[in-house]
């Protein structure tokens, strides 16, 4: 693992904790690896510039 | 049974001049289902009685000497997530199966139904809709009718396998981040995801509030401007759904009174399509007329921002669920929804904030262009369990990535129609026509035109294996 799947692995654990999910070791060990691919799509978007007066859905005035 | 009419459209005309009953339809679509079904595993519920129901006093009305309703006897089914009234609206999940059965039917069930619709049954899908090859653990695979040991494509894959098949012209189905356009494609009809707000979600089960699109299936694009016809109108039931009134294509669907202003998208969409892809969008981009190859800036974040979305929404909509009863979810999707119900809400805010700019810059497009040509998939078909589909000298995970190409275009609720080519004659793929917003005519227009000129066919009735 990189620092950053290390970091991504604890930021799991602890989330995982604080929504009170009970899963084993290995179904935390499967959301761990679903969570890094979300992250790595993250990583496409977070950093696009945006004009500052941009805002979220509606999509459509209708 | 080839005696009897096979589309949407023949079964009106046939009915309206008493060359044949509804009873008589309705008997033949049953048989049809009997002997096709259990190997396509399409159909979940057959409604053998509703079916025979409706039939018999739409028989009555006309022996009355009524006019026929516009939809008058023809068969349809529709996916396991809208509501028919005495069954169950599982989702294709196990942890849904024990509801109680809905008490009443979808909106669009309802108006398909006035239109004088017979309704046969609900449809095989991903669990909870989020798949795109219709494998289904507890429900089962559905196989694609062009080659059986292939995917339908999903996550409506029983909707799309059962028009393929001729077991029903029409069929009903749910498109989130493809799902109606990716089984069209690999099974190779034709599907329509109307502009986000168009038809009312009132009695479907929900996945992603923010991309949840109902449409139809059909074996030809009269027949799916002839579906769409009846389906629309508002809905006060669907908070998102457009206030506008009902703008009817099957009449202007012949209509070429100037040419469209035609381009076909390349970057993104040439990068992720596989040979067969980018001849079946070229093919159609030139058939149609284009004029020229145009990107869509940021087409890639597009697609990251819909998946992280989904997630984030899917993962949400079930998380108290999934908490406690995690076994009895789909082991193919419930980590991912669980990954989901985990995401930070900055990534989910920038994903919503870059959906509205991404919009902003393909409606510019549209300034210059009335349609955008697309492939609908990377590749044709893959075999059921394939873990990989090579694209180009890429090779990708097959469940995951077969929506790439048809995720950005629903992140901003564009209209779609797909058109089913065939590269090789051995199996299909679709290409998708796109138009600015509420510009369903433009999509169902052009599907018609590369219909018309022999190039999209869905090939009733078509088997490879």
């Amino acid at each position: 693992m990189t620092p950053s799947d290390t970091i991504l692995a604890e930021y799991v654990r602890v989330a995982l904790d604080l929504q009170v999910f009970t899963l084993s070791d290995a179904q935390r060990d499967a959301v761990t690896r679903q969570f890094m691919l979300l992250a790595a799509m993250a990583a496409l978007f977070v950093t696009e510039p945006l004009p500052a007066d941009a805002e979220p859905a509606p999509i459509f005035r209708l | 049974m080839n005696a009897f009419p096979f589309t949407a459209t023949e079964c009106v005309q046939a009915f309206a001049r008493g060359q044949v009953s509804a009873r008589e339809l309705a008997a033949a679509v049953l048989a049809r289902i009997a002997a096709r079904n259990p190997e396509l595993n399409a159909f979940i519920d057959v409604c053998e009685a509703r079916a025979l129901a409706e039939a018999e006093a739409l028989d009555q009305e006309r022996a009355r000497g009524a006019s026929p309703p516009p939809f008058a006897a023809v068969p349809y089914a529709v996916k396991n997530l809208f509501d028919i009234a005495g069954l169950t609206t599982a989702a294709g999940a196990r942890n849904l199966a024990a509801n109680p059965p809905a008490a009443r039917d979808a909106v669009l069930v309802e108006r398909l139904q006035a239109a004088g619709g017979l309704l046969l049954g609900n449809l095989n899908m991903d669990a909870l809709a989020y798949g795109f090859t219709t494998e289904n653990t507890h429900y089962g695979v559905t196989h694609n009718p062009r080659d059986l040991a292939r995917s339908a494509g999903g996550s409506s894959g029983g909707s799309a396998a059962a028009v393929a098949a001729g077991l029903v012209p029409v069929a009903l189905g749910s498109d989130t981040n493809g799902s109606i356009r990716v089984p069209s494609s690999l099974c190779g009809i034709f599907g329509l995801k109307p502009t986000y707000g168009r038809l009312p979600r009132t009695g479907s089960f929900p996945f992603v509030a923010s991309f949840d699109h109902l449409g139809p299936f059909a074996s030809t694009a009269a027949d799916l401007a002839l579906a769409y016809d009846c389906l629309q109108g508002p809905d006060a039931g669907d908070a998102a759904c457009a206030q506008r009134a009902v703008e009817p294509v099957t009449p202007i669907l012949q209509q070429r009174d100037k040419p469209l202003r035609v381009a076909r998208l390349s970057g993104y969409f040439d990068a992720n399509a596989g040979r067969e892809a980018r001849w079946a969008a070229e093919t159609a981009a030139r058939a149609l007329g284009a004029t020229d190859e145009i990107e869509l800036a940021g087409a890639e974040q597009a697609r990251a921002a819909a998946f992280v979305i989904t997630a984030s929404e899917g993962g949400n909509l079930h998380r108290d669920a999934l908490r406690t009863r995690y076994d009895q979810f789909e082991p193919l999707s419930r980590d991912r929804l669980v990954a989901g119900a985990l995401v930070p809400a900055a990534w989910y805010q920038r994903a919503q904030l870059f959906r509205h700019e991404f919009l902003a810059r393909v409606l510019a497009v549209f300034e210059r262009y009335d349609l955008l040509v697309a492939p609908a998939t990377p590749v044709t078909a893959p075999v059921l369990g394939q873990e990989q589909i090579v694209v180009g000298s890429r090779q990708l995970a097959t469940r995951p990535n077969l929506g790439l190409l048809t995720q950005p275009i629903s992140f901003i609720g564009l209209p779609v129609a797909v058109a089913p080519l065939w590269p090789d004659d051995r199996l299909p793929i679709g290409v998708q026509l796109i138009a600015a917003p509420w510009r369903e005519d433009l999509c169902l227009r052009a599907a018609a035109t590369i219909e018309q000129l022999g190039l999209a066919s869905s090939r009733p009735g078509a088997r490879v294996t």
